[in-house]
């Protein structure tokens, strides 16, 4: 199970898929992570996956709220609400 | 038990072969502690596997892409590849890199680098797919724009997350300014890289990997990973870098006359014209979005959207400064949305922005001056601003057809076919075009003209010069004079300091705006040898980077002597430099002196350890670095210094 959310305000970094596997196992890899950042249908425009139970490799998300200590400033809010986490 | 995977490198380097389909891979180990990643250890493998008779166009020559050990981690900024190769302008160093997320992927599939030699039959593409390395058939998108390549193969290959490096039609057909690029809008630029990929029969290199990135000391390393994020986000000119990118500058350099206005001409953009590229301007009518990659704290790309006027529907990223200067400056178009139609253009057809719009603007001083007349170009008019000719030119350029095909050798190649004093109005660093003022700042005047890769600023020239922060920066850098830009004393030695550092930032490899180079308040050296030991267990410290840094440069220094037999001369601005005060401006009246220049191209030699008449380099610098093998060839070449 996963919910994709179009986002306005990312950055299309994907920094917090390795933030992620980082937070997980210690190591780097977009491959296991809970968050995806995909492109929306068309160009400059993107949806972020987030993998609620585990599936494909992916570990499903704790809602630890890690990612977003990387997720560039303009951007962080919108990630934050999108996880429904409180923030850091 | 022993560990084989490295920590922080992937670990293996990549061959492919083009001509017979072999494909092969060896340890980045072997390479690692002496040249560290990217650029180094690319250019190592050019340097030692590459013969002064291979010309860059032969099968027998390599291109070579590296990614580095900080590369697909959280280190800030380290989403870039570096690019080598012999730069088709000098045939000495071929050098470039950008951003993207091909650099992390690359690495995830389980490669640091890869090697490139041969020469398809017919068109092909590389496709990384982890372990499952093929060269597949590439027929059905040879002549398609690099913006219809990413989206073909990714239809293709049936996979929206693949990233993947391409040329365009300029490539293809073997222009000298064409370049790579990654996601559409990021480009290695210079030297003609994308040149060398199409005399390779080569489209693109597509990439998808599942793997993972370890470090030797995870909680160390996201210390040294934290302290760096934190240092960048509460830096003031990181912050105008974010919301404007690197257009935010825009104003400053043209108030102290660093513009190339009609082909530097001039040295500002007068204020009407000013107004309509304003950064703000960018910013409310077509900015979408803040946009950046991997690890990237500054996201100082912008996406934008036009919806008006004739090129409403046209989408892009990452208009830049540089963008702003060629068509605005250069070639005197001022207006907004004509500059973002100009960077998609040569985006869609790999071509670089600098290498077109150089000898297009050598063109137009020409036309101007009676040199060039309808006869020779095509029947157009090559009047300052019309954007109309400047684009059809391009096409042209990438396409060589008609007098497209002159400018495709670059304006001094073009200015060598046309004759008639126009090599004068041809301004270029080792026959590659140069795209920026170069008489001041004096220290990003000399960085720039003894750049192995044939002029740029990012090998070596400082932007620290004049800033506010002159006092902190001659402390951190160890120099003096910072805050006078008019000033020789003292930039030999910034010049130095910048190279041996630039050498190192392209290695790791991460975007130099994370660095020192932007302001003395950002990492140096000393904190990526922190990020740098926590991530691979090999304790590594300032100095030995410095060292490092060092070696590089020299090994690039050896390569053009060898192989383009560039010395002394090849480090002088352009004649026009030297005989022409500056324009306008606050520095207006200030011209270049060449004794002055002289004195300070001594000194630079000297903190080089090269001898400091001739610039050539030395016995003992080469065996403290432990290059005795460039010793020897430099030696039985005649171009080692007398002693």
């Amino acid at each position: 199970m996963w919910a994709i959310t179009s986002v306005s305000k990312c950055t299309g970094c994907r920094t917090c898929e390795i933030a992620c596997s980082y937070h997980h196992k210690k190591i780097f890899s977009p491959a296991i992570s809970s968050i995806e950042v995909g492109r929306a249908g068309q160009e400059g425009k993107f949806a972020i996956v987030l993998y609620e139970q585990q599936e494909n490799g992916h570990i499903a998300c704790d809602r630890c709220g890690f990612c977003l200590q990387y997720c560039p400033v303009t951007a962080r809010d919108e990630l934050k609400a999108v996880l429904g986490v409180k923030m850091a | 038990m022993k560990r084989i995977k490295p920590y922080a490198y992937a670990g293996k380097i990549l061959r492919v072969d083009l001509s017979t389909g072999a494909i092969s891979s060896e340890s980045t180990i072997e390479y690692a502690h002496k040249w560290l990643g990217g650029r180094g250890i690319n250019q190592w493998i050019l340097y030692s596997e590459l013969r002064p008779w291979v010309t860059p166009y032969e099968p027998a020559n390599r291109l070579v892409i590296g990614t580095g050990p900080l590369t697909g981690t959280l280190a800030p900024g380290a989403n870039r590849h570096n690019i080598d190769s012999r730069n088709v302008f000098s045939w000495g160093v071929g050098s470039a890199n950008s951003g993207g997320h091909f650099a992390a992927e690359l690495k995830f599939a389980g490669y640091d680098h890869i090697v490139l030699q041969g020469r398809a039959r017919n068109p092909v593409y590389l496709w990384i797919d982890d372990d499952h390395v093929q060269l597949r058939e590439a027929k059905r998108i040879w002549g398609a724009t690099t913006w219809e390549t990413d989206d073909l193969l990714k239809e293709e290959l049936d996979d929206e997350r693949i990233q993947l490096i391409c040329i365009g039609p300029a490539g293809e057909n073997l222009v000298r300014g064409a370049c790579i690029i990654a996601n559409k809008n990021r480009a290695a630029g210079k030297c003609g890289l994308g040149a060398i990929m199409g005399s390779k029969n080569l489209k693109a290199i597509a990439v998808r990997g599942k793997g993972s990135v370890e470090v030797a000391q995870p909680d160390r390393f996201m210390r040294a990973v934290d302290d760096a994020w934190k240092k960048l986000e509460s830096c003031p000119s990181i912050q105008q870098m974010s919301k404007y990118g690197t257009m935010g500058i825009l104003y400053h350099k043209n108030e102290k006359g660093g513009i190339p206005r009609k082909n530097f001409q001039d040295n500002t953009i007068p204020p009407e014209s000013l107004k309509e590229i304003d950064p703000d301007k960018f910013q409310t009518k077509y900015k979408e979005r803040d946009m950046g990659y991997m690890a990237c704290p500054v996201s100082c790309s912008n996406f934008y959207r036009i919806d008006h006027g004739p090129y409403a529907g046209l989408a892009t990223e990452g208009v830049e400064l540089e963008t702003v200067v060629d068509f605005a400056a250069r070639l005197a178009i001022d207006c907004a949305s004509v500059i973002i139609k100009g960077h998609a253009l040569c985006n869609q057809l790999g071509l670089d922005l600098d290498n077109a719009t150089g000898p297009i603007a050598w063109a137009f001083e020409c036309y101007q001056r009676g040199i060039l007349t309808k006869k020779e170009t095509d029947g157009l008019q090559l009047e300052w601003g019309d954007h109309g000719v400047v684009f059809e030119l391009i096409r042209k350029i990438a396409y060589r057809e008609g007098f497209g095909n002159i400018l495709a050798e670059g304006s001094k190649h073009a200015s060598e076919i046309i004759g008639k004093d126009s090599g004068y109005y041809a301004v270029h660093m080792k026959g590659q075009d140069l795209y920026e003022e170069v008489r001041l700042p004096i220290g990003w005047g000399l960085g720039t003209c003894v750049a192995t890769r044939g002029g740029g600023h990012t090998t070596g020239a400082p932007s620290v010069e004049a800033s506010a922060e002159s006092e902190l920066g001659e402390k951190v850098y160890g120099v003096k004079n910072l805050a006078d830009p008019t000033a020789y004393e003292g930039k030999p030695e910034l010049v130095v300091y910048f190279e041996r550092q630039q050498a190192i930032v392209n290695s790791l490899i991460l975007c130099m705006f994370m660095t020192n180079w932007v302001s003395p308040t950002l990492l140096s050296l000393r904190e990526l040898a922190e990020l740098y030991s926590a991530g691979t267990g090999w304790e590594t410290t300032e100095s030995e980077f410095r060292r490092t840094g060092e070696r590089i440069v020299n090994l690039e220094k050896a390569f053009n002597v060898l192989h383009a037999n560039l010395g002394r001369q090849d480090d002088y601005p352009s004649e026009r430099f030297l005989k022409e005060p500056i324009t306008s401006g606050r520095f207006k009246g200030f011209a270049l002196s060449r004794d002055k220049y002289d004195k300070m191209l001594d000194r630079y030699y000297e903190l080089h350890r090269w001898h400091h008449e001739t610039g050539l380099q030395t016995r003992k610098c080469l065996e403290d670095l432990d290059l005795e093998d460039i010793t020897e060839d430099l030696r039985r070449r005649g171009k080692l210094a007398e002693e």
